[in-house]
């Protein structure tokens, strides 16, 4: 079948299978290869995409399921080559090693701050499950979603 | 990996969806809605449909209060229980205990009706169903069924739904006021399955319900006085052991999630 959707702004219509993951289709088919393959079942949030503004696992839904979709990957999110200012908290709190879970961490915790669900560290913490880090750990990942929240509350 | 090929159908109504089930014939067809269990599992090969019936064309989501009790459509997803206000205050109970499904992005799109039907034993959900009771509406080819929770879940992953019906809805009991509710759950990491769980309600009459997941084949209902019904529980339950703990510990686990939700209940009914 044919599938059209709009990924950061582009719009696609490309022929899908029905079992092909919206990860796959990402990866594959849009060029998003900044939406990360980890665990392909649900847990490790490398693969996290906003579907229609909602975080989701690319991994876990199917391509078909997103007809007519807005999807924004971690690439969508700078403006002009820059980083967004969460990217830049993480890059200058030393909360980036190896990356490969920094995209997820990144869409997970911006919505965790829009929605006010990242109030104080164990709440920012729980915020983080699923998405899982094997470098730096998780302390200089809640410092950095911590001051970036902190940013937002003084500009608004 | 990659799921194995499968036909896909995208019903937009439950009647055609019904239909679509109808017709699968000896086909294994098998429905779709936030896709957060069944997704994983086509991807690791556990679910090998013929079929898969999208439901997310149906509008199947929404809380309602009913007299006597609360409607909650199939597909209103875990993130919906977990933060809205409305659902906070008619069903205090699962609001609580969504937090503890999946991670947030699984809540974003898992559903509830999902979660009922998938009757995952070690699944929150289906533990605050059991544990308000009420019916199950389930459509199929003769129309609508009502199934009552306490005859809905049947074993592993295997509910009173035939295969041509289509989950719509749960109408959940709304629990007596000035009831107290808690919910506790012992998992090895943040959100990740239960190795047990348990949703208490302690009722202005004193007496007390509590429902344990994780330690059998399907959720498990205790009535009774407050003081006893941890104690009931764990010498009940007959959990298996399995990869992560033995059976002797995930019983232990069953009393100690039944103390904690059974104290938070109280602690709820008296605040």
């Amino acid at each position: 079948m044919t599938l059209e959707l709009v990924v950061n702004g582009r719009r696609f219509r490309e022929p899908v299978e029905p079992h092909v993951t919206l990860l796959h289709f990402l990866r594959d088919k849009a060029g998003a290869t900044d939406v990360k393959y980890g665990c392909g079942e649900g847990v490790c949030g490398a693969c996290t995409v906003l579907l229609d503004g909602v975080a989701v696992n690319a991994c876990s839904v199917l391509a078909v399921q997103a007809e007519g979709a807005r999807v924004e990957t971690v690439a969508g999110l700078g403006e002009n080559g820059s980083l967004h200012p969460l990217q830049q908290e993480l890059v200058e709190r030393g909360a980036v090693q190896c990356g490969f879970c920094t995209p997820g961490v990144v869409l997970g915790s911006l919505e965790a701050v829009r929605l006010g669900l990242a109030g104080d560290r164990p709440t920012i913490r729980r915020s983080l499950a699923g998405n899982l880090c094997r470098c730096t750990g998780y302390g200089k990942i809640v410092d950095a979603v911590e001051a970036y929240r902190d940013r937002q509350g003084h500009a608004s | 990996m990659i799921p194995r090929p499968f036909d896909y159908e995208r019903p937009g109504s439950v009647e055609e969806a019904v239909a679509v089930l109808a017709a699968a014939g000896g086909r294994d067809a098998k429905l779709i809605a936030g896709g957060q269990s069944l997704v994983p599992m086509l991807s690791l090969g556990l679910a090998r449909p013929d079929v898969l019936v999208d439901l997310s064309r149906v509008e199947l989501d929404g809380i309602e209060a009913l007299g006597g009790r609360v409607r909650v459509g199939a597909t209103t997803c875990h993130r919906t229980l977990e933060l809205d206000p409305e659902v906070r205050s008619l069903l205090p109970l699962a609001a609580e205990a969504a937090r503890h499904v999946g991670n947030p992005r699984v809540r974003n799109r898992g559903t509830f009706g999902g979660s009922l039907a998938h009757a995952d034993p070690a699944a929150e959900l289906p533990v605050v169903a059991l544990a308000h009771g009420g019916e199950i509406v389930a459509h199929g080819p003769g129309g609508a069924r009502r199934i009552p929770l306490g005859e809905f879940f049947l074993g592993y992953l295997e509910t009173a739904l035939a295969p041509d019906e289509v989950l719509v809805a749960a109408e959940l009991e709304r629990l007596p006021e000035g009831s107290g509710v808690g919910f506790h759950e012992e998992a090895q990491r943040a959100d990740d399955f239960a190795l047990a769980c348990a949703a208490a309600v302690v009722k202005p009459d004193g007496r007390a319900r509590v429902v344990v997941g994780g330690v059998g084949d399907r959720p498990l209902r205790f009535d009774g006085a407050p003081g006893e019904l941890a104690a009931a529980v764990e010498s009940a339950v007959e959990p298996e052991e399995d990869a992560f703990v033995s059976a002797a510990f995930r019983r232990r686990l069953a009393g100690v999630c039944a103390r904690r939700a059974l104290a938070q209940a109280r602690e709820d009914a008296a605040a």
